[in-house]
């Protein structure tokens, strides 16, 4: 802890700058991955072929095969594409709804705002992954109830966010002279306040996203989610597991990928809002 | 007319008041999970014998099993259960759930709490270590190691290490969980790498939140005072610093307690305990309700509980949460 | 001489560009005397006061002349030997009392400070008896109440004699008021420079008053340095000053002082 209370502002942008620019080379990276994965992998991703059973990760197959003799880097690439899609499903459902009820409660406040977000702060508290779990046993398990089931569990964070931006944007003079001049409610919501409080949104959403790369994950590894043969990062580490003493590069990658998934999108999210303030 | 105003008396107090809402919240979430439940498409007797079972047999089972009595009577008969804690009748196994919870619950509290411990004990040193450098070249490294844990799902680090450990160095057995009921030491020595699994990314982020609010609070005004006044660094932070920014860290710290209790659904996956989670995922599986009724019930306690104890330590740290 | 600047000069080195906030500055202030400085903001003044108390951060920053206290070099002095005269010979009290006293502490615990790190042979009944006695002397007469209290329960004057309070309590030789007025209402602030005139007369502390105000300098002190965009521009008496300033920038803040016509 420095004496110094001159806080360095030109070093701290340098290093959200060089934040911003390695999370957006990760995350282009894996969003490219995840593009030409709907076209080509290296290899089919469900081909499977016994004399590669266990290869080891070499020339041919960069993130060797596993247990059936499938290449492992086509299936990363596909649960790339999988766990992003489930992830930007469940970040835009949390979002829309996240942003219509924490707008409309920050924005009239009273008691209908008092007990919603009692109940949300509850829910906030709870741990998403448990939330998913708990719809995923009313609903079942599938790629479609687990993006839902997240969606819903993180409607609560945006919620939260939402409201208190919007109560103090509410509060703000230009919303009163908005009024003044005649603006509705919702078009004082949406399109007066609701602009203001995107660089605010944005950041949460890439750490809203993280947090569902990693459910997802976390799900997909505890067999709900999306169902094989379809190729998914989380179930990708559960079936590694029981080969993990025979073949470590089986589980090693796809959680890498996991990790540096998350780890992309931390650092931009970082980068853009310590760029903002 | 006395109870009213006896109520009233005690409402007056902050913290029987806070004590008050946080049994309405429990009642009010205890309503949402039976309610969620009931709503479910499928009778629980049919699931339970099959659905080419004949009518008059699951007439009978719904009467067994209550289910013929109408929705309120049965959400305050299962109340009332709550309170002399009898959670009901686990439908896969036909034992009460409160026997079966009560065998597992040792191993996720006991879990929960070592990597609570790992956190709080790892995580206060090294961010007052990471602030004392602040800006250095020990601090930018440390940085770059922190965002890298943040960043671990804990099932990944547990599967590395059961790798590392167990295949590498030998230092333990994968699977080879001792019951606590066995051998105390060998149970915990058993869920060290597990509590670790939970700990390390939590641990990552308490540093990141503890090491900016001490450079937060180290840029406030009330430290030049202290510094006036010749305190050493080291004073300046243990008595001044570190207590103002303990705040945000407390009440993430209230809601780490509830994700690692999530989370060691996944590490007991992982490493094969037989814990809390596994229960919840059997449950889920075989449409068993009251059992996960019953665990989520449990974990809503504790989220509402830290949430409250997370809240009468900040208002003891800092006494002007205490006015509003 | 109880202080003496010497052709002090200040440079941040923060953003790439040197950066000089104070140039040259000289002055001196004997024991129980008062000295004014008067600048508007950015003129230098604070950091000056800063400087002299040792608190300007060691790195990123060069420092030249000398700050003689009792004839020690403030500015070369080791930090551990710094520390002994902080607090002790040396206190100050600042703008905001608000921000300036810690906010999860007691008052008593802020007021004892010093005396703890400077006073170890005290017990905590002596560090307490003096706390109160102090917090008397400076006309908080609710003193076993104010010792218990936070500071967000105090009002903006109250919290400026705690400041006072604190600071006092080792004895030092010298306070340093950095524009301890600005943030209180008018009637507050002729309490707290009244409070201030005393005690210099009855504890003999010599004080440094850093101000904006020229009317509230003319009221506390006798001598008086001017500065404006980190230089001396004006130095001499209050008297002096005012019948015969030199400078324009003298003249202005001159001109500034609202008058009371009788």
């Amino acid at each position: 802890m420095p004496q110094d209370r001159s806080e360095d502002k030109g070093e701290m942008k340098k290093y959200a700058n060089f934040n911003f620019i390695c999370g957006a080379v990760i995350c282009s990276l894996m969003v490219l991955m995840a593009l030409v994965s709907c076209f080509y992998t290296p290899y089919p991703s469900t081909a499977m072929d016994a004399s590669l059973k266990f290869a080891r990760p070499g020339l041919m197959h960069i993130m060797g095969c596993d247990n059936y003799g499938r290449d492992i880097f086509s299936r990363v690439m596909e649960g790339i594409r999988n766990t992003s899609l489930i992830a930007l499903l469940t970040v835009f459902i949390g979002t829309l709804a996240g942003v219509i009820v924490g707008a409309v409660c920050g924005y009239f406040g009273g008691l209908p705002d008092e007990i919603l977000m009692r109940i949300n702060d509850l829910l906030f508290s709870f741990p998403s992954i448990l939330l998913a779990l708990v719809i995923i046993s009313l609903t079942g398990t599938g790629t479609l109830n687990v993006t839902l089931a997240l969606g819903l569990a993180f409607i609560p964070s945006f919620a939260r966010i939402v409201r208190s931006e919007v109560r103090k944007q509410a509060a703000l003079d230009y919303v009163q002279s908005a009024r003044i001049l005649g603006a509705g409610h919702f078009r004082v919501i949406f399109a007066h306040i609701l602009p203001n409080i995107v660089p605010v949104l944005l950041s949460s959403v890439m750490i809203g996203f993280n947090n569902a790369v990693l459910a997802e994950a976390g799900l997909s590894y505890l067999g709900i989610g999306v169902q094989p043969p379809e190729a998914s990062l989380g179930r990708m580490l559960s079936e590694a597991q029981s080969y993990l003493f025979t073949a470590p590069w089986y589980a090693v990658f796809p959680g890498l990928v996991i990790m540096l998934m998350v780890l992309g999108f931390a650092l931009l999210a970082e980068g853009m809002s310590e760029g903002n303030g | 007319m006395f109870r009213i105003w006896l109520l009233c008396m005690l409402l007056k107090n902050k913290i029987l008041r806070k004590i008050f809402a946080c049994l309405l919240t429990l009642l009010a979430a205890s309503f949402a999970v039976f309610a969620a439940f009931e709503i479910i498409p499928g009778d629980a007797a049919v699931s339970r014998l099959g659905s080419n079972a004949s009518e008059s047999a699951v007439a009978a089972l719904r009467v067994e099993m209550g289910l013929d009595k109408p929705f309120l009577l049965r959400y305050f008969l299962w109340l009332g259960g709550l309170f002399r804690l009898d959670l009901g009748t686990s439908y896969s196994y036909g034992i009460p759930v409160s026997e079966m919870l009560l065998d597992k619950l040792p191993i996720t509290l006991c879990l929960t709490l070592m990597s609570m411990a790992v956190t709080v004990a790892v995580s206060v040193p090294l961010s007052i270590f990471y602030a004392k450098y602040a800006r250095s070249r020990i601090d930018r490294t440390g940085y770059v190691g922190n965002q890298l844990l943040m960043a671990v799902p804990s099932f990944f680090l547990g599967i590395i290490m059961t790798w590392v450990f167990g295949s590498i160095l030998r230092w333990f057995t994968p699977g080879g969980y001792v019951s606590y009921k066995k051998s105390f030491g060998g149970f915990l020595s058993y869920l060290i790498l597990p509590s670790l699994a939970i700990a390390i990314p939590k641990c990552a982020m308490s540093v990141k939140l503890l090491r900016s609010a001490i450079l937060t609070e180290a840029d406030k005004e009330y430290v030049r005072t202290a510094y006036s006044r010749g305190l050493s660094t080291m004073e300046v932070l243990y008595r001044h610093v570190l207590k103002n920014a303990m705040i945000p860290l407390v009440t993430f710290w209230s809601m780490a307690v509830a994700d690692m209790v999530a989370g060691s659904i996944v590490i007991e996956q992982v490493f094969n305990i037989p814990g809390l989670g596994r229960i919840l995922l059997t449950s889920i599986a075989n449409r068993d309700y009251p059992v996960v009724e019953a665990v989520i019930m449990l974990i809503a306690a504790v989220v509402v509980i830290m949430n409250y104890a997370a809240d009468l330590i900040c208002r003891r740290i800092d006494p002007r949460i205490r006015e509003r | 001489m109880l202080l003496e600047v010497r052709d002090l000069s200040i440079e941040f080195h923060d953003h790439g560009i040197p950066e000089r906030v104070v140039e040259h500055v000289s002055f001196s202030l004997d024991s129980g005397e008062i000295l004014g400085i008067v600048g508007e903001s950015g003129s230098g003044k604070s950091m000056t006061a800063l400087a002299i108390a040792g608190l300007l951060p060691r790195k990123k920053m060069n420092k030249e002349g000398s700050i003689l206290f009792e004839g020690e070099d403030v500015l070369t002095m080791e930090r551990k030997d710094l520390r002994l005269l902080q607090g002790d010979e040396i206190c100050m009290i600042f703008q905001e009392p608000m921000t300036a006293l810690n906010p999860t502490m007691r008052i008593g615990r802020q007021v004892e400070e010093a005396l703890r790190v400077h006073h170890s042979e005290l017990d905590a009944a002596a560090r307490k008896e003096r706390a109160l006695r102090w917090l008397e002397n400076v006309g908080l007469n609710d003193s076993e109440r104010v010792y218990v209290s936070y500071p967000h329960e105090l009002s903006g004057g109250m919290r400026q004699r705690v400041m006072i309070a604190a600071a006092m309590v080792g004895g030092p030789k010298l306070l340093i008021a950095d524009e301890p007025t600005t943030a209180l209402d008018v009637t507050v602030q002729a309490q707290v420079i009244s409070l201030l005139k005393r005690l210099n007369k009855e504890e003999r502390v010599a004080i440094l008053f850093i101000s904006h105000d020229l009317s509230l300098i003319q009221q506390i002190s006798t001598d008086v340095c001017v500065m404006q965009k980190g230089r001396i521009v004006e130095q001499g008496s209050v008297e002096h000053i005012f019948e015969r300033p030199e400078n324009d920038y003298t003249k202005r803040l001159i001109a500034a002082v609202p008058r009371v016509e009788l």
